[in-house]
């Protein structure tokens, strides 16, 4: 069979169209809503909308307030304008931090993404004790994190701890795993992945149970190879999970305080300082709630526009 | 940044290059330490006063040791008091004062009952068995106290922002450059200045 002929097999496999044509296409209905019905739902949404707009608009105010002063953490301060904005951004720290953010963030993401897709395809074939093997899967993502990264700490944090002791006795050095700025930055993205490699499991494997499995018959009827199946059935179909999955570890990740505090503290020498370490440092720490704030702020913008393009890649999909 | 500084971070450095600092310290927690003293990976090392209390068993094995003198001759440690305030807005200055009054004179239980391993401030308590039967009490409180200072022993007014400048970002950094030995004492010294002098500022 020509690649041709099997690329159209598994075009018409992911539209679950069969090769006789695409039958009768449903009509879109558009549905109209009367002035009442618009009314009706308008009050039924006010206590909500209003119930939203206090919890997140008051802190967002008050933050924004904070942001443009230069108080501490008990008093306010005069205004300043935007000058707290123009400190951090003109902070080779805040930089820094922003830099080892956005490689947390990629590594977190997609090093999550690729060891979740790989247990979740490995889970979906028939293996012996495959839900016990899910269970303890999830563990990671499930065990507070104050408790595995103590454990993580005990593995690595000094030179006799077991993992530094592994590599010593298998004549590879010493390395400093939490100590050295390279390898704490490793150490910390590994971690995260480990953290949260359950929960991006959880997203494919319930994408995958979706998926209907007379596609991959059809597949294989058109010559279909198991990688193609893979690449141009199975991850089309699961792209929107995908999408989502990618959206909400990217604001897991950018806004992950715990993993790396609790580990590193954010050293050695801020090699690990993600810009919400460096946020509550400056403000719990330097006490300049300001700048702190200001970091928060711009955090949140860069948040909002790395979601719509995310979302806007989800929409893209389902009409596909 | 003055050369007394320049010359005390140049031998920690040197410290740091000979390999006799430990080079993984620069992220230990305070655990990581007690452990490392447990082993007895360490062999001398600047920590608290309760360091037999954290660490366990140690047969008589771990002593205080002389304060070391400077190559000018001076000695000096570091001692971070904790105060106990008592606020002018308290609702009855009489009430919270009496309090303070009670609560200093009960203190001395908590050394009689083993439950306080920080050093008294009262020279009373020092004298109590349960703290001077202790070799390593009375040589901290002989030898060690007098020398002690503050973070604020070079200053001559009160300042509110000495919480940002003792556990600010700052002094972490420039402890931790120390100890990776990523900068000579100078630039060290010099970043740390500039750090502190932009607390100061605000």
């Amino acid at each position: 069979m020509s690649s041709t002929t099997t690329q159209s097999g598994l075009a018409r496999a992911r539209r679950g169209v069969a090769p006789g044509g695409p039958g009768t296409v449903p009509g879109k209905r558009k549905s109209k809503l009367s002035a009442q019905a618009t009314r009706t739902f308008f009050w039924l949404l006010l206590p909500s909308v209003v119930l939203l707009v206090l919890i997140h608009g008051y802190p967002l105010i008050y933050a924004a307030l904070q942001a443009t002063h230069d108080g501490n953490l008990l008093q306010t301060g005069n205004f300043v304008g935007v000058q707290n904005f123009s400190t951090v951004l003109t902070s080779p720290a805040f930089w820094k931090a922003a830099q080892f953010t956005l490689w947390f963030t990629i590594v977190g993401v997609f090093g999550s993404w690729l060891v979740g897709l790989g247990l979740a395809l490995l889970l979906r074939t028939k293996i012996p004790a495959g839900n016990t093997f899910k269970v303890l899967l999830l563990l990671p993502w499930v065990v507070p994190i104050v408790v595995s990264s103590t454990a993580w700490n005990w593995l690595v944090a000094t030179p006799d701890s077991l993992i530094p002791s592994l590599f010593r006795n298998l004549g590879l050095g010493t390395p400093l795993f939490l100590a050295d700025p390279t390898l704490a930055s490793v150490t910390v993205m590994v971690f995260k992945v480990w953290v949260s490699f359950p929960f991006m499991m959880m997203m494919i494997s319930a994408a995958l149970a979706s998926v209907d499995t007379t596609v991959y018959e059809a597949a294989s009827m058109d010559g279909a190879s198991r990688w193609q199946q893979f690449t141009q059935i199975t991850l089309p179909l699961i792209a929107r999970s995908t999408y989502i999955s990618w959206i909400l570890m990217t604001i897991f990740c950018v806004n992950d305080f715990p993993t790396i505090y609790l580990l590193t503290g954010g050293g050695p020498v801020s090699a690990t300082t993600s810009l919400v370490v460096l946020a509550y440092r400056t403000v719990f720490q330097d006490f300049a709630t300001g700048p702190g704030v200001a970091i928060a702020f711009l955090m949140t913008m860069t948040l909002v526009v790395i979601s719509v393009i995310l979302y806007r890649q989800i929409r893209k999909s389902s009409v596909e | 940044m003055n050369d007394r500084n320049v010359e005390a971070m140049e031998f920690v450095l040197e410290l740091v290059s000979n390999g006799i600092v430990d080079p993984a310290a620069v992220s230990y927690t305070t655990d990581n330490m007690s452990a490392q003293w447990k082993d007895g990976k360490a062999g001398y090392g600047l920590f608290q006063v309760n360091v037999p209390q954290r660490v366990g068993d140690t047969s008589g094995d771990l002593l205080v040791a002389d304060p070391i003198k400077g190559p000018h001759g001076d000695k000096a440690t570091i001692v971070f008091p904790n105060n106990i305030m008592m606020y002018t807005n308290t609702p009855s200055q009489d009430a919270s004062e009496e309090f303070l009054v009670y609560y200093l004179g009960q203190l001395k239980q908590l050394w009689q009952k083993k439950l306080m391993s920080a050093l008294p401030v009262f020279k009373s308590i020092t004298e109590i068995p349960e703290f001077a039967n202790d070799p390593n009490n009375v040589k901290i409180v002989k030898d060690w106290q007098p020398i002690a200072k503050t973070f604020a022993a070079q200053g001559s007014k009160l300042n509110a922002n000495l919480a940002a400048l003792d556990g600010g970002q700052a002094l972490n950094q420039f402890s931790q450059t120390i100890i990776t030995g990523k900068a000579d004492a100078k630039t060290a010294l010099q970043t740390f200045q500039s750090g502190l002098e932009s607390v100061l500022k605000k």
